[in-house]
């Protein structure tokens, strides 16, 4: 038999690439809190703004003969390493920062709201999102600015993060803390963007001094996760290389505008 | 610390510094709530008195196996993981060496082994997920079973003993009084919930094991193999009619008290109460008519006028009531939110987390175990072992959720290009 037959050359190319996967948008329906504390302002925000004082007072009753409502308050102050303009002062003699009402109940809810949103969402500005009408606003602030020195004194005297800092690993723990900065961050904006009449120059100074460090934590996970990314390719094309990058700011490397 | 520890997904950073709840140490004091798991009940560990010198039976490899790896592989909460470890052990465990780790676990504080193999296949049926374990052997399918079964004999008996199943149906005063004991029935029907789960669980079990193996049980354990987990179905619907049905003729008294409240010269705390009374056994009260409709057992119950004097009732309330029925519907159901926020625990990420099926599906987001009793939330400045609520601030902890993770791809991509034509010669045909 004679014939005609074609050759064919087989290339093969191996990629190898590291990348960073979008992160689940629908995520924080999983975190215990949301749903609950949302549908709870969803009641509590109807009911305030429907209230008589007089009703306002036989509802705070009603809330203060519970003591499962009783919320306690100034929580950094078991972390606090140094004097502090911040620090809260108390109500009374003996005050345990135990608080109990309508109002400081819908104030948890909107800081653990605002955390979760901060948290596991790219949403700009989690606290103002659901600062509501403001009826609780002084209940509000005193939590969040609790919020802010909390986080802020845990990552001061974390040696955890003081190790993921030292030496960057590509892993979920390196991801993690970057998303406790940013919710760090989160916190002391908000502190300081929803109410800055209420601080004294030395506390807004104290409130950004906080910042220094924890953007200079962020700048520095965010541009060694950028290198990694990019470094780790042995092949690849300009336009997969920017597509990592978006990945990279979809979330875990959110910016702030200051 | 040991905790947070032990659970994937959660760093344990943050805890170094802001000291951790308790989860999983204390959580037999708690009832699950709606489809809640009974893993409470499992997870509790055998009663002192069981602890005996038993153990001097083990070997130093069996009490190092026990301590190093069983216990650290029950607390870690991976059902697949546990199940690798534990469920070819069983099959070769001698009664004597069971009952030894059995007693070496409960002076660690930890479950029997029956009850963690049997909370482990739990795990693993809830999430349709049998197959994922070890198949089935003889000795371990007779642990899970009697397990299974002194479980629901305990979920029954303990809803036969709540206050409003006596005879005489408790009449509180107070309006309070009728919330917590609808509260305990609410609380009790969760429980039979968990029963009927545990009655599935059971037959699924019984029937997966290979008839080979049956064939070898000895009578002890052809007793347990043979447990007639059908029979438990007549009696949990049995206890749901009737707890339903006390339920509704305590929502009558309760309405009626309710009437009393609005009508009379009091607070308005107790007027809120009552609105919502109004409001919530309205509800309740006319489902429950529909859905029972003549076929009550409960002589309260069979007036054939009651539906009509109900609506009337119900009519002259919400008149009384006025603008405080959606008032006090706001309040009390937005209270009850905020309450599952504080004090719900999901079933992962010790208890900050829902299941994965809780991003597609509402009714998924729903289930969380709930504390039966009214919580006091504990100063955060003192440590306890059992702190209340579980997280004094969830935001606190729930960042370190390790939900993401760097990924490396190798992809191969083949290529293939035509270079050209040639003529050729074949000396056969193929």
């Amino acid at each position: 038999m004679t014939g005609t037959v074609k050759t064919v050359e087989d290339t093969t190319t191996t990629v190898s690439a590291n990348y960073l996967p979008k992160s689940d948008p629908n995520r924080i329906y999983r975190i215990v809190g949301f749903l609950e504390y949302s549908m709870a302002l969803k009641y509590l925000d109807q009911l305030a703004l429907t209230s008589s004082e007089e009703e306002f007072s036989a509802i705070d009753e009603i809330i203060k003969s519970e003591p499962e409502f009783k919320v306690y308050t100034n929580l950094s102050r078991r972390l606090q390493l140094a004097p502090s303009s911040l620090t809260e002062k108390p109500a009374r003699e003996q005050d345990d920062f135990s608080r109990h009402g309508f109002k400081w109940v819908t104030a948890l809810a909107r800081v653990e709201l605002g955390g979760m949103l901060g948290s596991f969402t790219t949403h700009p500005a989690p606290f103002a999102a659901v600062a509501g009408k403001g009826y609780d606003a002084p209940e509000y602030m005193e939590l969040l600015v609790d919020g802010a020195r909390t986080h802020y004194w845990a990552l001061a005297s974390d040696p955890q993060f003081k190790l993921v800092m030292k030496k960057f690993t590509p892993d979920a723990k390196s991801l993690t803390h970057l998303r406790r900065l940013n919710l760090a961050t989160a916190f002391i904006k908000a502190a300081v963007g929803i109410s800055p009449k209420q601080f004294s120059a030395v506390q807004l100074a104290e409130l950004q001094s906080y910042l220094e460090p924890i953007n200079g934590a962020r700048k520095k996970i965010r541009t060694t996760i950028e290198l990694y990314l990019a470094s780790i390719q042995t092949a690849s094309s300009s336009k997969q290389s920017n597509h990592l990058v978006e990945q990279c700011f979809d979330g875990v490397c959110m910016q702030y505008s200051d | 610390m040991r905790r947070i520890a032990y659970v994937s997904g959660l760093i344990c950073a943050l805890v170094a510094v802001l000291p951790g709840p308790a989860l999983g140490q204390d959580r037999t004091k708690e009832r699950p709530a709606k489809t809640a798991p009974a893993k409470e009940k499992l997870a509790k560990p055998k009663a002192a008195k069981e602890v005996t010198a038993t153990k001097a039976k083990l070997t130093p490899r069996q009490i190092n196996f026990v301590k190093k790896e069983l216990i650290p592989a029950s607390q870690a909460g991976d059902p697949r993981a546990l199940l690798a470890l534990l469920s070819p052990q069983v099959a070769k465990l001698t009664a004597s060496h069971q009952e030894g780790m059995d007693a070496l676990l409960a002076e660690e504080g930890a479950p029997s082994i029956g009850r963690m193999l049997a909370l482990a296949r739990l795990q693993l049926f809830r999430a349709k997920a049998e197959s994922a374990g070890p198949e089935l052997s003889l000795a371990e399918t007779v642990l899970v079973l009697a397990e299974s079964k002194q479980q629901i004999d305990e979920l029954l008996a303990s809803a036969k003993k709540a206050s409003y199943m006596a005879d005489l149906l408790p009449k509180p005063d107070t309006l309070l009084g009728y919330r917590d004991l609808l509260f305990e029935v609410h609380v009790q029907k969760n429980e039979l919930i968990n029963a009927r789960e545990l009655v599935e669980f059971g037959k699924t079990v019984a029937i997966a094991l290979p008839l080979s193996k049956a064939k070898q049980a000895s009578d002890e354990q052809k007793a347990v193999l043979t447990t007639s987990f059908r029979s438990f179905d007549e009696a949990i619907a049995e206890l749901e009619r009737d707890m339903d049905e006390r339920s509704l003729e305590m929502r009558l008294d309760r309405l009626d008290l309710a009437l009393e409240v609005l009508a009379g010269d009091v607070g308005l705390k107790e007027k809120f109460f009552a609105a919502y009374a109004i409001g919530i056994d309205g509800e309740f009260l006319l489902a429950g008519f529909k859905a029972g409709g003549i076929a009550f057992h409960r002589p309260a119950l069979k007036n054939p006028n009651l539906a009509k004097e109900l609506a009337a009732k119900l009519e002259k309330g919400k008149m009384l009531a006025g603008n405080l029925l959606d008032k006090s519907r706001n309040l009390f159901i937005g209270l009850h939110w905020w309450r599952r926020g504080r004090y719900g625990r999901g079933p992962e990420g010790m208890g900050l987390l829902k299941s994965a099926a809780a991003t597609k599906s509402f009714e998924a987001s729903i289930p969380l175990l709930m504390p039966a009793k009214s919580p006091v939330p504990t100063n955060p400045m003192q440590t306890r072992s059992q702190p209340s609520p579980d997280y004094d601030r969830r935001h606190h902890y729930a960042w370190a959720w390790e939900d993401r993770q760097f990924q490396n791809t190798l992809s191969t991509q083949s290529s293939s290009q035509e270079i050209g034509r040639h003529s050729t010669e074949t000396s056969y045909f193929y």
